[in-house]
C-alpha cells in the first residue's frame, strides 16, 4: 500500500497537510493586507495604501504557488476560508508593525514547513520552499525599514504624510 | 479496512459491512475529512456524537459513531505512514 501511495504522490502527505495550512495563512495575510490599504486610503496614506494593495496581491500569488504546487504532484489543495480581519489601528505605525508581525509569522511557518520537508527527506519540497524563504526575507525588511522611518522621523502630522511618499515598494 | 484492488485501480474501503470505491483522490480527499473531526468537538460538540460524512463527490454517504471515527482515524494514519526504510529521495 505505501508503494501505492509513493506512485500517486510526489511530495510527502504531511508536508501536503502543512502546505494546505500555509495556504490558509497566505489567503489571511492578503485580507489583512486588503484591509490595511482601505485603512490608508480613508487615513489619505496613498503610498503606503498602494503598497498593501501591491501586497495583498502578492500573498494571492504566493498562495496560488503553492496551491498548483500541490495539485501538480497529486495531492489536493482546498480553498481557504478567510476569516474576519480587524480594520482598526490606531496610528500608521501600529499598521506597520501588525504587518511586520504577520510577515514574521509568516516566515516562521514557512521555515518550520521546510524543516518537516528535510526531516521527511522531501526533496523537491524543500526545493519549492527555498524561494519562500528568500522572498519572506525581502518582505519582513520592507515592513521593518517602514517602522523605522516612522519611528525616527514622525511626530507631526505633516512628516507622516511626507513619509508616506516613501513606502514605495522597493 | 482499506485494500488496493488492481482489476478497478482502485482502494476498497470495507468498513462494517460497507463497501466503497476511491480513487486515489477521493482517498485523499477521505483521509481530509476523517482528520478534520476533531474529537474534543466531536464530545462536547452539539451533535449527539454522529458524523456524517459524504463521500466520492457526494456518491456516498458513511455515517459514523465515535468509534468509528477513532477506527477509520488509526486506519487512515497507518495507510499513509511510511515505514522507516521509505524515503522520497
Amino acid at each position: 500500500m505505501e508503494n501505492l501511495i509513493r506512485e500517486n504522490l510526489s511530495i510527502n502527505i504531511k508536508v501536503i497537510d502543512l502546505l494546505n495550512e500555509q495556504i490558509k495563512m497566505e489567503a489571511r495575510a492578503s485580507s489583512m493586507y486588503l484591509a490595511m490599504a482601505s485603512w490608508c486610503d480613508q487615513h489619505g496614506y496613498d503610498y503606503s495604501a498602494k503598497l498593501f494593495y501591491d501586497q495583498s496581491e502578492e500573498e494571492r500569488e504566493h498562495m496560488l504557488k503553492i496551491f498548483k504546487f500541490i495539485n501538480d504532484n497529486g495531492g489536493i489543495a482546498y480553498s481557504p476560508e478567510v476569516p474576519k480581519v480587524s480594520h482598526e489601528y490606531e496610528s500608521i505605525l501600529d499598521l506597520y508593525k501588525t504587518a511586520l508581525q504577520e510577515e514574521i509569522s509568516v516566515s516562521e511557518s514557512i521555515q518550520n514547513i521546510f524543516l518537516t520537508s528535510r526531516k521527511e527527506n522531501d526533496v523537491a519540497s524543500e526545493l519549492f520552499l527555498q524561494w519562500f524563504i528568500n522572498e519572506q526575507l525581502e518582505e519582513e525588511q520592507k515592513m521593518r525599514h517602514a517602522i523605522k522611518v516612522y519611528e525616527l522621523h514622525g511626530t507631526d502630522t505633516e512628516n507622516l504624510y511626507a513619509l508616506d511618499k516613501r513606502m514605495t515598494r522597493s | 479496512m482499506i485494500n488496493f484492488s488492481t482489476s478497478s485501480n482502485k482502494y476498497r474501503l470495507d468498513f462494517h459491512g460497507k463497501e466503497i470505491l476511491l480513487s486515489f483522490c477521493e482517498l485523499l480527499g477521505f483521509r481530509n475529512r476523517i482528520n478534520a473531526i476533531d474529537i474534543n468537538t466531536h464530545f462536547y460538540g452539539d451533535h449527539s456524537g454522529i458524523e456524517i460524512l459524504p463521500l466520492c463527490n457526494l456518491k456516498e454517504v458513511l455515517i459514523l459513531e465515535t468509534t468509528d471515527v477513532l477506527e477509520l482515524k488509526k486506519i487512515i494514519d497507518t495507510i499513509f505512514t511510511p515505514q522507516e526504510s521509505e524515503t522520497l529521495c
